[in-house]
């Protein structure tokens, strides 16, 4: 039987080992400055409402969600924002993307956004990766995380891998703010 | 069968991401064992369409065609099940969603295509009890895509990835799983995680001599169960059950509300179970259907586990 050390040192190892070869199946990770750079918005907010609706010829759901934004890091949003997301459900059909979380009422999110395809609201940039859930530690930081590996923190100058999921939210919004002003 | 004895300490939140955050989620059945909503196909065979159109961005040594037949015939071969698939015509339709096409395209557009962050996605549509009404596979057409021995995309490896997600699964954390979210360049043979999340879902042939393991997971702390927690047996024999075209992986569950997991399609054999927090690199965002699924934002990961 392995010990739970041995079986930390093995899993880590695969991880290193598959590292370097490693890329999404459905997403490309987006760094951070990545995500700045191809956003024409982000913001810091407060999800107020959301609602699902078809497409004029019924094949498709969209949910939308409204946005209370409380700060900006990019862009000139206004006072709220209407998020499009894929899938949905109408009460009786349910349309779903897998790697698209909708977003719930009250929770409180740091989007990186650019316009949709048709002008309806704005779309979170790298399907799921812009959409960073914002949420304070019990420690009573706020952490926000995106749950994509891979993103590099960028910290006393210099640039670092990030390998988890979460990111202190002011060190979120100092890099996103330097991406910006690039 | 043996299992290994786990308690639980609840820790705050941020000590656990730090002590947990390289360690990577191992494997769990995809999609709610024993809930209701789990998503599935009511009947076979399913008729799949391609639009063969591609922009110029599709090149390789293999036919567009060969490569989807062969990577849907790899799910269809997989023991225990009973789902079988069928290549109907091609067609030209760009029309995505709720039209009983199942199509899978190279040239349709999407809101998630506008950046160049996403390969390819699977929309499927489904009633509320999870019944599949339909599937379309999109793969993104500013990309560039190979059927093999070309630059790009290697379009086989993600297709097989994307069928898993038409035939109904979701995310698994098991790294070699086909159904991982971040597989290598090259992956196209199904694990034993695979297997068993296709055959629980749609058991056929011999599932009913494969055993189940189930438990719960509870906080030492308070014996609250714990949702989320990321559950996985692990074969402690060097036996290859279903062959050598099925890779072994762990198999694995995501708990229930109430800290319950039943793990199913499982080979006979002695197994060890482990648990751990679902926080990385496969977290909540990559199963974003399964805290959904029971109104949650998020599952559970302030916690550690200690073995005995």
């Amino acid at each position: 039987m392995r010990t739970g050390i041995s079986r930390l040192l093995f899993v880590t190892a695969v991880c290193c080992l598959l590292a370097p070869f490693g890329h999404a199946t459905t997403v490309r990770a987006m760094s951070l400055e990545e995500l700045a750079t191809q956003a024409t918005h982000v913001i810091q907010g407060k999800a107020v409402e959301s609602w699902t609706e078809w497409t004029p010829d019924r094949t498709m759901l969209y949910t939308y969600t409204r946005f209370d934004v409380s700060k900006s890091l990019k862009g000139t949003p206004g006072r709220q924002v209407v998020v499009r997301q894929m899938g949905g459900t109408d009460g009786r059909i349910t349309q779903k993307v897998f790697g698209v979380r909708h977003f719930i009422t009250g929770e409180q999110a740091l989007l990186f956004l650019r316009p949709s395809s048709n002008r309806k609201g704005m779309v979170v940039v790298g399907l799921m990766q812009g959409n960073f859930r914002v949420a304070k530690s019990r420690s009573g930081e706020w952490i926000a995380t995106n749950g994509v590996p891979g993103v590099t923190l960028f910290r006393n100058g210099s640039t670092n891998e990030f390998n988890g999921t979460v990111i202190k939210l002011a060190a979120l919004e100092a890099r996103v703010k330097q991406a910006v002003t690039k | 069968m043996k299992a290994r004895t786990l308690a639980l300490l609840a820790l705050p939140a941020l000590a656990a991401i730090l002590l947990f955050h390289a360690v990577p989620a191992r494997s769990y059945l995809p999609n709610y064992s024993g809930q209701a909503a789990r998503d599935r196909w009511p009947s076979f065979p399913i008729t799949w369409r391609l639009n063969p159109n591609t922009g110029g961005n599709v090149s390789g040594n293999r036919n567009l065609g060969t490569v989807i037949q062969t990577s849907f015939a790899t799910w269809a071969a997989a023991p225990n099940t009973s789902i079988s698939v069928v290549r109907g015509g091609d067609v030209t339709s760009t029309s995505t969603g709720f039209n009983n096409e199942n199509l899978i395209c190279f040239v349709c557009t999407s809101d998630s295509f506008d950046d160049d962050g996403t390969l390819a996605i699977t929309i499927i549509t489904t009633q509320n009890d999870g019944t599949v009404l339909d599937a379309d596979i999109l793969f993104n057409p500013s990309r560039t895509w190979s059927t093999g021995g070309a630059g790009g995309v290697d379009i086989q490896t993600i297709a097989t990835h994307e069928i898993g997600h038409f035939l109904g699964l979701d995310h698994s954390p098991v790294v070699r799983a086909v159904m991982y979210p971040f597989a290598p360049p090259s992956l196209v043979t199904l694990g034993y995680d695979d297997v068993a999340g296709l055959s629980a879902t749609y058991p056929g042939g011999s599932f009913t001599g494969m055993a189940t393991i189930s438990g719960t997971i509870r906080r030492q702390s308070n014996n609250a169960g714990i949702f989320g927690a990321h559950v996985f047996v692990d074969s402690v024999s060097s036996t290859l059950h279903f062959g050598g075209n099925i890779r072994k992986t762990p198999i694995g569950a995501i708990t229930r509300p109430d800290g319950t997991y039943t793990i199913q399609g499982v080979p006979p054999d002695s197994y060890t179970v482990t648990v751990e927090p679902l926080n990385g690199p496969v977290s909540n965002e990559n199963i974003s259907d399964y805290p959904e699924a029971f109104g949650r934002t998020s599952v559970e990961t302030n916690f550690t586990t200690r073995q005995h």
